[in-house]
């Protein structure tokens, strides 16, 4: 037996009767044993989402296909993060178009070179579906050849029916030997394909299908780890992961009032590049949880640091420091993301902290709540303005775990300026985590914050555990707790290493197992 | 802009003078004279201030007055039939008047889920996504009277929500399985028109290429299907069941009829909304012509999504969110609400306007055999209510029209269930099977 795994609905109401005042999860005990062999839930039966269609597409015949799997239906979105799932027959016919739009665009000569067409066949089927094409599929290919009428049309036809193929569509996981409700070894082509889909978010290469074919991948699979985390395409999962775990076409979109005039499409497209940047210097750099969290490193071209009070002639990106910021939550993308139109927002910066890196949801407020907010005015600090909002204990319950942590922002307004005064009132950044096991305490500004949180093992096992999501595409359960805590310890012992982090969640018991579903 | 007038020219097609419908449906062939029911669902978002929205009732159910917003649909007062409360006290929203969604549950809730509105059924989580939890009324016609046509059902929107949500959810094949709303004009039309153009040749090579395909899928489906577990396959034969209603479509006839232009309107920025009028114009027409060419009978218009954050800057002149309005009852944004909301009955007036100029087979109109849903996924949108919903009913197909029936305390599963009963599907409950009662009485 272990640590308790937190509850990660946090039961506002049940705070009510506690005499201290103090709202806390609920920790919900766990009677799972992690030294009787490997547990995990079950993952259903998904499709690439939009981007590992596009990546793998890509790969496959050596294009762009980013636009048309925009004409995809968007993914479902299971724990935060993107995944392939629901179907009609619009999905159907998105996928067939799909694939008749990447045939046609195909450069056929380059890619079929000399091979017979047979062969081009083979080679193909092998890559889009991660493993050696029966000869049964291979006849059925030829007979979709013979229908072309030319050797171009004919090549096309090849391509379009091996990407609408349901071998090239489905994250294919089964376990042939095994009872349902068993957990079993994941077989070696499927863990290569959840291996370079995680970690590439595209097609294995020859090296990792060769070991699967070898069947030896099991055994090799951290080694392979490591070498995916080193190979530049690593950087796409960097970039995927925190584009769902951020938030961050939220940014590039983002639309603001009158209050903020200089703020328009050129800004909001920088910003996301500005966070985007920092991630990847984080990555560069130390690669470390505690550097995403403090780092005072700020990216600021000409038009964003004459914005943001951080002056720079360079046209292009150039990192830069500011102490009044630090890591992720002081990023002034992230700041203006979780920013109201005409003012800051200290509700979303709160439940953003609440939400992604302590990994724990509210409830949304109830129905019949009025919830309009007193607009900014002269001697009206936005602190004062929300607390009105919220006096009436059914809303306290729940917002003296969200406000308490925004109200710490106040430094920063609603597009993520530095400011001294709101409104002619000095700002007050004193906050407070609560609830939050080792991540609870008062704390007097952002940059106090982010080092309270850095130090904090809830935020590190959150971080693991969003991770995890985005890995399995799924909400984690119960059952993988035990790999949670192998990650989380792994984690910790490389002091908070991001690329380790990645690298233990690969070779976990949840990542090389499933538990087969039933029906 | 482009206008309604100018769009059928656009479209190549001959104006409002549509084709009397010309290759009956199989079905049909044996009686001629009777003219198939069609159903569509119309919806727009984010609830309505009251005082602007419900007529003003008279004498008789006859004798009523369109409020502001509903005014633009005056010229088919004769084909409505506006649902409504028979007293309400604006100071007591949750008063179950009128129509009332029941299944919508009391906390924790956003108010805004879109999969409880023609389901009937509350929420459901599958494998951690949100949906609805039985099919949409929309669908238990589809699965009754969709094989007579080459498409069972259209899913039709204008600007639908790009961001996953539940808010943009409204059309259910079964318990969690969404379908999504085509929100693209120029989808729709390859979709439903495409097959048509073209030389016998060129159409005939085409089809080759795609049975191919369809062909080849259905072997891998099949051999893929032996390997997955047991407990998988149900996921897989959801798109085989997919893939064979896409295939159906491929040998199905295409009864001869105008095929119009493909629509050609430029995406927006996703926050660039003045696209919306010509959206909503091209599908009302490729509507209009998919039911002369007798391509469906079901559909569903989808504007925006539940909780839309359109802007009307066309109308109101500010760069205001629809949804934030919505949560504003200061007299300024009730009159920009009000605003947004008669431009929306202007646009189903004018999509009325479009079936009644199509001949029906018995020598009535489209429209006198249409069943016309407007749904909104919200009463007041300030409190977020679900007690005396904005429902309008209109056309025909049975509906006794030309009336304002006020309601006591009606449930919205009974109104679902009536509609269902009168395209003729017998069932005896719809969503959750607790909150129905019977057919909502007075439609007909």
């Amino acid at each position: 037996m272990r640590a308790p795994l937190l509850l990660f609905l946090v039961a506002c109401s049940a705070s009510i009767d506690d005499p201290t005042g103090t709202p806390s999860p609920e920790p919900t005990p766990r009677e799972l044993a992690c030294d009787e062999g490997p547990t995990t839930a079950s993952t259903p039966l998904t499709r690439l989402n939009r981007t590992q269609w596009s990546e793998a597409v890509a790969a496959l015949l050596d294009l762009d296909a980013n636009e048309v799997a925009a004409t995809l239906v968007d993914d479902a979105r299971a724990g935060g993060f993107d995944v392939g799932r629901g179907v009609s027959a619009v999905h159907l016919e998105r996928y067939l178009d799909a694939a008749a739009s990447i045939a046609a665009l195909a450069d056929v000569a380059r890619l079929v070179g000399d091979d017979t067409p047979i062969d081009f066949a083979r080679r193909l089927a092998r890559r889009a579906w991660r493993r050696t094409p029966t000869p049964e599929e291979l006849d059925a290919l030829a007979t979709l050849h013979a229908l072309g009428d030319t050797p171009d049309a004919s090549a096309r036809l090849v391509i379009e029916a091996v990407v609408a193929s349901p071998d090239f569509l489905f994250h294919v996981e089964a376990s042939a030997d095994a009872a349902p409700g068993d957990v079993a070894r994941l077989d070696d082509h499927a863990l290569a394909s959840r291996l370079a889909f995680f970690l590439w978010r595209s097609l294995p290469d020859d090296t990792l299908l060769a070991d699967a074919e070898a069947g030896v991948l099991h055994d090799t699979l951290e080694s392979h780890a490591h070498r995916l985390v080193a190979d530049p395409r690593f950087e796409r999962a960097v970039r995927d992961f925190h584009r769902q775990w951020l938030g961050l076409e939220a940014i590039e979109n983002l639309v603001k009032g009158e209050t903020y005039a200089d703020f328009d499409a050129s800004v909001a497209r920088d910003l996301r590049a500005s966070l985007e940047a920092f991630v990847a210097h984080v990555y560069a750099n130390d690669a470390t949880l505690d550097a995403l969290l403090t780092d005072d490193t700020v990216f600021v071209n000409a038009r964003l640091g004459a914005l943001y009070g951080l002056p720079t002639e360079s046209a292009t990106l150039v990192a830069t420091r500011d102490p009044n910021r630090r890591g992720l939550l002081g990023q002034p993308g992230l700041l203006a993301r979780l920013g109201k139109p005409d003012q800051s927002d200290p509700i979303h910066r709160g439940l953003f902290v609440r939400e992604r890196l302590l990994c724990q949801t509210l409830p949304m407020p109830p129905n019949d709540v009025d919830l309009t907010i007193r607009p900014p005015e002269p001697g009206a600090s936005t602190r004062d303005r929300f607390a009105e909002h919220t006096a009436s204990e059914a809303c306290a319950v729940c917002h003296r775990l969200i406000d308490p942590i925004g109200f710490g922002f106040e430094s920063f307004d609603g597009i993520g300026r530095f400011r001294t005064t709101d409104e002619g009132v000095a700002v007050d950044t004193t906050g407070e985590v609560l609830g939050a096991e080792d991540a609870s305490g008062t704390f007097d500004g952002q940059p106090e914050l982010a080092e309270q949180l850095a130090r904090s093992e809830t935020v590190r096992r959150c971080v693991a555990t969003q991770w995890m999501r985005f890995a399995l595409g799924r909400e984690e359960s119960a059952a993988d707790a035990c790999s949670i805590d192998d990650v989380d310890a792994r984690f910790a012992a490389a002091g908070g290493d991001l690329r380790e982090l990645v690298i233990a969640i690969a070779t976990s018991d949840a990542f090389r197992h499933r538990r087969v579903p039933t029906p | 802009m482009l206008h309604r007038r100018n769009f059928f020219r656009t479209l190549g097609t001959a104006a409002l003078a549509l084709p009397a419908l010309s290759g009956l449906p199989r079905s049909l062939s044996a009686q001629p004279m009777t003219a198939p029911k069609r159903l569509v669902i119309w919806f727009t978002p984010n609830g309505v201030p009251f005082d602007r929205w419900f007529p003003t009732a008279g004498a008789t159910e006859r004798d009523f007055t369109l409020s502001e917003m509903l005014s633009p649909l005056e010229r088919h007062r004769e084909r409505l039939l506006v649902l409504g409360a028979r007293e309400w006290d604006p100071r007591y929203v949750r008063n179950e008047r009128g129509i009332s969604i029941k299944c919508v549950p009391d906390t924790p809730s956003g108010g805004h889920q879109l999969g409880m509105l023609l389901t009937g059924a509350p929420m459901a989580t599958y494998d951690g996504v949100e949906l609805g939890s039985a099919p949409s009324i929309d669908q238990l016609v589809a699965r009754a009277i969709g094989d007579q046509t080459r498409f069972p059902s259209l899913e039709l929107g204008a600007r639908v929500g790009g961001n996953e949500g539940q808010g943009k959810r409204l059309v259910y094949r079964d318990a969690g399985q969404w379908i999504p709303a085509v929100d693209r004009p120029e989808q729709v039309w390859d979709r439903v028109f495409a097959s048509l153009v073209g030389s016998p040749d060129e159409r005939e090579r085409d089809l080759a290429r795609r049975r191919g395909v369809v062909d080849f899928l259905h072997g891998r489906y099949a051999s893929l299907r032996t390997r997955l577990d047991v407990g998988d396959r149900a996921t897989l034969d959801a798109h085989v069941t997919a893939l064979r209603e896409v295939e159906g479509r491929l040998t199905a006839p295409l009864n001869a009829c105008e095929v119009p232009g493909r629509p050609d309107i430029a995406p927006r920025r996703w926050d660039d909304y003045t696209d919306l009028p010509d959206l909503i114009e091209a599908q009302c027409d490729l509507l209009a012509l998919a039911f002369a060419c007798d391509q469906t009978r079901v559909a569903t218009v989808q504007i925006t999504e539940a909780a839309s954050n359109a802007r009307y800057p066309f109308l109101t002149g500010t760069e205001e969110w629809h949804h934030a309005l919505s949560h504003d009852n200061s007299p300024e944004s009730v009159d920009k609400l009000a605003q947004i909301g008669a431009w929306h009955a202007e646009r189903l007036s004018g999509f009325l306007d479009r079936l009644a100029a199509i001949p029906d087979v018995d020598g009535r109109t489209v429209l006198d055999n249409t069943i016309v849903f407007w749904a909104n996924e919200m009463a007041d949108g300030v409190y977020h209510t679900h007690q005396n919903m904005p429902f309008v009913l209109a056309g025909g197909g049975g509906l006794r029209t030309g009336r304002y029936l006020q309601l006591e305390d009606a449930s919205h599963n009974d109104l679902l269930l009536a509609l269902v009963n009168l395209m003729g599907v017998d069932v005896d409950y719809v969503g959750a099977p607790e909150y129905c009662t019977g057919p909502l009485g007075g439609l007909t």
